[in-house]
């Protein structure tokens, strides 16, 4: 879906991308406490509110990195593609996105990463997960168990960004 | 004014020397190429000279002077310094950068002001146009000229030239050259300038170091390396033909024949036919009012009736007295003509170069050696 | 000077907006309180005083980060300290991808709940990207410009000041900015450690299930966060814009 995304903004013409691209900027600088207070009016509380708001926010790293990755592409390459009779369909999926997966993967490496964090937050309003030792830690006083949730999302914030980046190597080359 | 002994340079992670066991002498307001292929040592002897590089054994006496009893800093603001284009600074202006030195010698304002629209006329920049411009702004001929005054600011005896002109297409490349030559004439510096292009070598240098694997190979003046190359090392560096290689060493001014008569775009072609009459010449110069070169005549031409500006056939190029020879060859050949028009700066025609002149020219040397 | 006073102007619309936003969805709900609890946690002198800490605690870690990220940075790329920038540049890498609220709750479990440990923790934090745009930023500077100022006679200190640091402040603001808005998402969350600020409401609302104090809270961190960002991006653009 966020690729979906990503192809339209490069379809459309440049400003518009801008302008996508400005305003998915725009939310994500939105504190993702203060993302949730928006939408639990709209989608009460629990896990779906947090699904939104993470689609949300993992948008803007994604789109972006799309959108460079399929911009940054040497035009001789997609003459070359063009010269050589293939559609543009074919040029998209053959020549265009294999060319700017290293961005793109870049970029959904970021969203997972920024993911792990909102996820714990959002453990606040009743999604669940590990953040709830942090909260219920907090709540009940029991430090060591605000520990163990801090060290635990630290953990698996690094190691999705190791991981990722490894698959990013291996794919790459 | 500047002299090497047993100079050698060591760097840590690599095994034989960068440097090893030089000695050069170069005298004052001669033109030093150093000149060799790439790892050959010519940047690291260079950088030595102002310190950027401190040698592991040896002396440098820079005017006399041992320069490891100068402090670094003074010693540089004292030795001009240009390397390739993107020495300049992007987030200062042009007159920003020309000032550098002078503002660490703390000059007064005014006298920076005037000695920046100073260097920037001698190197043929409008100081109006071009002052308070950023080097983004200007081409890559400009930037090298602004490179060449930032490194003549505070007027230092000495100037280090790293591949100056390298970055620049050969017909830019040719027209700096000459300009600086030119300038060079003027202003009498003692050079140290380091090249990989022996062709640049042969042009610019008083004297020529050739390098190889840290070790001098020969030093000599042009003439001498090509009329005898020291090793096959230099043969191969030479290239073939040297004799085509000497039309560089010999300035079009020194070998030029007189212009021939000139007539004005206005005047009836009896005149013309007058002219070559008369002085038993078989080319005329045609020329605008102010006396600038507009085209020429043959006597063919000059037999058709009406003004010369209808029979007279256009001139694409021409040169100036600073060009060498070879510039002329090629004009030449890209003319189309066995001649070819010497204008002064101002347009004017001053002389001629014509394939016989190319062919004593060459034969003068044989004759040499 | 008309032009001068248009472009101040045209500069000052969008904090202007936001401003106005901000202080209309204020009025709003607290003038229009569904109920008594509302009506009692929702007045303007505590809304501002939220507000106030919320700044306080964004503008003093900021601060903070940038006095000793910089130099720090700066520290980095020179002679005798370059050997510790791999390891650094890694570590610090690494915390970036820690989220914030797992670096609040690790000093909060340290440190104990309160001001001083969030601005530690928010300082600490955006550290971070400061340190690594300043370090990759004069990194970057083209070593042929180095090499010219040097060759001139420069003394290293001038080469630094005149020529390394401004062509690296692009790359360097971009951090600070970067560090800014974390900072205000940040701070936001620092509620749970007993700061204060702005998620404090948020918080309230949420356990007192009255959703016009969360929204108040909510949409002014929002805007204030945007703020930063625009604020700080105009600061870019017209600080290096030549």
């Amino acid at each position: 879906m966020f690729l979906h995304q990503g192809k339209i903004s490069f379809l459309w013409n440049d400003r518009a991308a801008r302008m996508i691209l400005a305003v998915t900027g725009t939310i994500m600088t939105i504190p993702s406490i203060a993302m949730f207070a928006f939408l639990i009016p709209l989608f009460g509380i629990g896990i779906a509110p947090a699904l939104v708001g993470l689609t949300l926010y993992c948008l803007l790293p994604i789109l972006r990195n799309t959108y460079t990755g399929l911009k940054n592409i040497d035009p001789a390459v997609l003459l070359a593609a063009q010269g050589m009779g293939m559609g543009e369909a074919k040029i998209l999926w053959r020549i265009k996105l294999p060319l700017a997966f290293m961005v793109i993967m870049a970029g959904i490496r970021t969203a997972v990463v920024m993911g792990v964090g909102i996820t714990a937050v959002a453990a606040y309003i009743g999604a669940g997960g590990l953040g709830q030792f942090i909260f219920r830690g907090i709540s009940r006083a029991n430090d060591k168990m605000v520990l163990t949730g801090a060290i635990f999302v630290a953990i698996l914030a690094i190691l999705l960004d190791y991981g990722l980046g490894w698959v990013e190597r291996k794919l790459g080359t | 004014m500047i002299k090497l002994e047993h100079v050698t340079k060591v760097y840590k992670k690599s095994e034989g020397p960068a440097v090893a066991d030089l000695n050069l002498h170069i005298g004052k307001g001669e033109v030093c190429v150093l000149v060799g292929p790439s790892g050959c040592g010519k940047t690291t002897t260079m950088k030595m000279i102002n310190r950027l590089i401190e040698p592991t054994s040896g002396t440098i006496f820079v005017d006399g002077q041992n320069i490891m009893d100068v402090n670094p800093i003074e010693l540089r603001r004292n030795i001009g310094y240009v390397i390739q284009e993107i020495g300049l600074f992007p987030h200062m202006t042009i007159a920003e950068n020309i000032a550098t030195v002078p503002l660490e010698k703390k000059w007064p304002r005014d006298k920076i002001r005037a000695r920046v629209d100073e260097l920037l006329q001698l190197v043929g920049l409008d100081p109006n146009i071009y002052r308070q411009r950023k080097p983004r702004d200007l081409s890559g001929g400009q930037r090298q000229r602004v490179g060449v005054a930032r490194a003549m600011a505070a007027d230092p005896p000495v100037l280090l030239m790293d591949e100056p002109f390298g970055a620049l297409d050969p017909i830019n490349r040719g027209k700096l050259q000459n300009e600086f030559l030119r300038i060079q004439k003027k202003i009498q510096k003692t050079i140290v300038f380091v090249t990989h292009d022996i062709d640049e070598a042969i042009k610019m240098g008083t004297k020529i170091a050739i390098m190889r694997q840290g070790k001098l190979v020969q030093y000599d003046t042009p003439e001498n390396i090509l009329n005898a190359p020291a090793s096959n090392f230099v043969i191969n560096l030479i290239g073939g033909n040297r004799t085509i290689k000497q039309l560089n060493l010999i300035r079009v001014g020194e070998m030029m024949k007189e212009a021939p008569p000139v007539v004005e775009l206005s005047a009836p072609t009896v005149k013309a036919r007058e002219l070559l009459a008369a002085r038993g010449k078989d080319l005329l110069f045609a020329v605008e009012k102010d006396g600038r070169l507009a085209g020429y005549l043959s006597p063919q031409n000059a037999r058709e009736e009406g003004q010369v500006a209808d029979v007279m056939q256009e001139i694409p190029n021409s040169i100036t007295p600073d060009a060498t020879l070879n510039d002329a060859l090629s004009e030449m050949l890209a003319f189309g003509k066995g001649f070819v028009c010497v204008v002064d700066e101002g347009g004017k025609p001053v002389g001629l170069v014509t394939l016989g002149t190319l062919m004593k020219a060459v034969g003068g040397n044989d004759n040499n050696s | 000077m008309t032009t001068t006073l248009k472009k101040l102007a045209s500069w000052l619309l969008v904090p202007l907006l936001l401003a106005v936003i901000g202080t209309l969805v204020t009025v709003y709900f607290v003038s229009n309180p569904t109920d008594g609890i509302v009506a009692r946690q929702l007045q303007y002198p505590k809304v501002l005083a939220y507000l106030v800490r919320h700044v306080f605690l964004v503008i003093l870690s900021s601060l903070l980060a940038i006095l000793t990220a910089v130099p720090a940075g700066i520290l980095l790329t020179r002679k005798g300290f370059r050997f510790l920038a791999p390891v650094i540049i890694n570590i610090v890498n690494i915390g970036q991808t820690i989220p914030s609220i797992a670096i609040l709750a690790l000093f909060m479990s340290i440190l104990g709940l309160g001001v001083r440990t969030a601005v530690f923790a928010l300082w600490l934090y955006s550290l971070l990207p400061i340190l690594r745009n300043t370090y990759t930023g004069i990194q970057g500077v083209n070593p042929g410009i180095i090499e010219a100022a040097r060759g001139m006679g420069m003394p290293p200190q001038r080469v630094l000041w005149r020529i390394e640091f401004p062509l690296a402040l692009r790359v360097i603001m971009a951090g600070i900015r970067t560090a800014v808005v974390i900072n205000v998402g940040t701070a936001t969350l620092s509620t749970f450690i007993g700061a204060g600020g702005l998620g404090d409401l948020i918080i309230t609302g949420l356990s007192l299930s009255r959703i016009t104090i969360t929204l108040t809270g909510g949409i002014l961190a929002a805007l204030l966060a945007i703020l930063a960002d625009y604020f700080i991006g105009q600061v870019e653009i017209h600080l290096l814009a030549e």
